[in-house]
């Protein structure tokens, strides 16, 4: 399902439709995180400069693609909850989680919310509803099922979301949170990036599985954040509405070096068109056309640099910030920890 | 007061909780219309319906996993696991996410579950139903682990576990669950987690047992004063945070110290009582502390009450440890 047009127009009977400040901040929202991932390979994430951390970098396995996981997240409503795969922070952006919070988390300071516990890019907040990212595979699918359970039970109007890519549906937990959501018929979406890396541009099938499990699976296009976000929508209202789970195929481009190679004559060069962020920024621009959208146009135009500088700033105030304290490593181990609670020769 | 059993017990403890905290929902395999594999949830999926006394698939991973999504919203569930052996499926739930969720997250998503299961053997069950695997959940940092032996201590420290904020492994002993009578008051009060109880008062060696083998400690405790050898007994009820206080100052006065567990020896938690009370009483020890456990092999079928530490087993070594 397209929704972006190659002229920069859109599919005005799929259109979500977002105002134009919303879709401009979504535009900076998946800026932001391809500059996130690109601190690292420009050598940002050198720990030389605080030798007494860990090798806390901006470094992150592949992202899901800039307009699933923005997409995914902008679709929900603000009672929602989003369950993020490790080293996917452009939902957590979305859902409002500030860029300092992210750079202190990915280098464990003092100011990091998770006090310096996690591997950077497992961001966690509850104000955000934002909920910690595991790096066991697609365990995140049975906690997003359960919350959504959890939500039902309360009579509370909530959709549980989780993002994960094709990886995950390997495991038994992918198994277990669908059949468990399909099976209770709980007010879960699921989202999938799914890579065409076969020869025949197949992916992992979605469809024969939620067959399978009784959960019906929609499609769209992973590198269109519109269409990521109205098949989002409808898969959350219809969670809503008690009509119960739906996975999302979200079909996004094969990570380097993955694809199979095409058939002599039939390889196609990576074209501009690609890139989620080009789709998201041509259409803003074919929006502001005229005169009347000149002012528009020049906002959009210093978006990039606006929003490099504000990452690098981030990321090098994190850089200044002490670590956690010695004492804070025995910190919510436990909630209620008098005594013997603590382990004996522990340092209290 | 009422006389009850162990299953009895444990039933009304989650039935006068479910009645008092809406939060608390029950989940697991043939716990709702059969009332459990043990009649334990028996009653309570007439009375609460089906959105709290919840069958669920054959699936521990699901079950654990689905309970902490559960919790991250504010509930309180109590997953049951029809047997701690068939625990090791949701061991990655339980020790990645569960155990680790408050701390990895800075405080922002504490999971709060009870997870039942009965535990041991003695019921000819085989390995598949016969495991004590309490130490591997006792290593995990941010999991309390609980062995009632008593009804009332059952009821109790259910409660106290229900509402206790970190996540509780609660093991029933299962050989007992009829066993085990005695008087349970109907009304609500907890018994306090990581406080162990004596059970008898003794100067001569300290007999550290719990569930089950507490029962066997007691008989060769009351066997070996017959020979002249008076022990402490104490039911650890707590196995984590462990009341390592009340251990030390029972070594301390009788400078002798007899562990008793089914688990095998290697690395069972009397390996860690051996440690503690060797760091603790070091001076005061009058004998090597000596451990009677399971052994080291997997659960046997028919032999079983020769791999059980049975009281014929614990008398010999409260004797030679009294008399070394």
């Amino acid at each position: 399902m397209q929704v972006l047009r190659e002229d920069g127009s859109s599919d005005p009977s799929h259109d979500p439709r977002l105002p134009e400040e919303r879709l401009v901040g979504l535009y900076r929202d998946m800026l932001r995180a391809r500059e996130i991932a690109a601190l690292d390979a420009a050598g940002s994430g050198d720990d030389a400069a605080h030798p007494a951390r860990p090798a806390a970098s901006w470094r992150k396995p592949p992202a899901l693609g800039e307009a699933v996981a923005v997409g995914a997240a902008a679709a929900l409503r603000p009672q929602d909850w989003l369950f993020t795969p490790p080293g996917d922070v452009a939902g957590a952006l979305v859902r409002g989680v500030p860029l300092a919070s992210i750079a202190h988390h990915a280098w464990g300071t003092a100011l990091d919310p998770s006090k310096g516990r996690d591997a950077p890019f497992h961001v966690a907040s509850r104000a955000a509803r934002v909920v910690s990212a595991t790096i066991a595979n697609g365990a995140h699918l049975t906690h997003a099922a359960g919350l959504a359970w959890g939500a039902r039970i309360r009579r509370d109007d909530v959709v549980a979301l989780a993002l994960f890519d094709d990886r995950a549906v390997l495991a038994g937990e992918f198994h277990h949170g669908v059949n468990f959501a399909g099976v209770f018929k709980v007010p879960a979406v699921f989202v999938c990036a799914e890579r065409a890396d076969g020869e025949d541009g197949e992916g992992v099938d979605l469809d024969a599985k939620g067959l399978a499990y009784g959960v019906p699976t929609a499609r769209c296009d992973g590198a269109d954040l519109l269409s990521v976000i109205r098949a989002v929508r409808d898969a959350v209202a219809r969670a809503a509405a008690g009509e119960g789970p739906t996975m999302i195929a979200a079909r996004v481009a094969p990570r380097a070096g993955e694809r199979a190679p095409a058939p002599a004559g039939r390889e196609r060069p990576a074209a501009p068109w690609d890139d989620p962020i080009v789709r998201v920024l041509r259409h803003l621009e074919a929006r502001a056309g005229g005169a009347a959208g000149a002012e528009m146009r020049a906002a959009l135009a210093a978006v990039p640099a606006e929003v490099q500088a504000e990452v690098r700033a981030a990321a090098e105030e994190a850089k200044r910030a002490p670590p956690p304290a010695a004492s804070s490593l025995f910190d919510d181990v436990y909630a209620s920890a008098p005594g013997a609670a603590r382990r004996p020769g522990a340092l209290s | 007061m009422t006389q009850m059993n162990l299953v009895q017990a444990i039933n009304d403890g989650l039935r006068l909780e479910m009645r008092r905290d809406p939060r608390v929902v029950l989940l697991g395999e043939d716990v709702g219309k059969v009332g459990g594999v043990f009649r334990v949830t028996q009653g309570l999926f007439d009375e609460f319906g089906d959105e709290r006394v919840i069958d669920t698939p054959l699936a521990e991973g699901g079950i654990i996993g689905c309970a902490i999504g559960m919790a991250l919203y504010g509930l309180v569930p109590i997953p049951e696991i029809q047997f701690a052996d068939f625990i090791f499926p949701a061991y990655d739930q339980i020790v990645t996410e569960l155990a680790k969720l408050r701390y990895r997250s800075g405080g922002e998503y504490p999971a709060k579950l009870v997870i039942r299961t009965p535990v041991g053997g003695g019921i000819r069950g085989g390995h598949y139903h016969s495991q004590s695997p309490e130490s591997l959940f006792i290593h995990v940092a941010g999991l309390k682990v609980v062995c009632p032996s008593t009804p009332h201590d059952a009821k109790g420290l259910l409660l106290a576990s229900i509402r206790d904020p970190d996540p509780v492994l609660f093991f029933e002993p299962k050989r007992i669950y009829r066993a085990a009578r005695g008087e349970v008051p109907e009304e609500d009060y907890v018994v306090e987690i990581g406080k162990a109880a004596r059970v008898r008062e003794g100067k001569d060696v300290t007999v550290v047992a719990w569930g089950a083998m507490l029962y066997e400690a007691i008989a060769a405790a009351d066997e070996a004063q017959k020979q002249g050898v008076a022990c402490d007994v104490i039911d650890l009820r707590t196995l984590w945070p462990v009341d390592i206080d009340a251990i030390a100052a029972s070594v301390k006065k009788t400078g002798r110290v007899v562990i008793v567990h089914e688990a095998p020896k290697t690395c069972g938690f009397g390996a860690e009582l051996v440690a503690l009370v060797n760091e603790r009483c070091f001076l005061h020890l009058e004998a090597p502390p000596a451990r009677v456990t399971g052994f080291d092999t997997p659960f046997p079928y028919t032999l079983e009450n020769e791999y059980l530490p049975l009281a014929h087993r614990i008398l010999p070594a409260i004797v030679e440890t009294a008399r070394f």
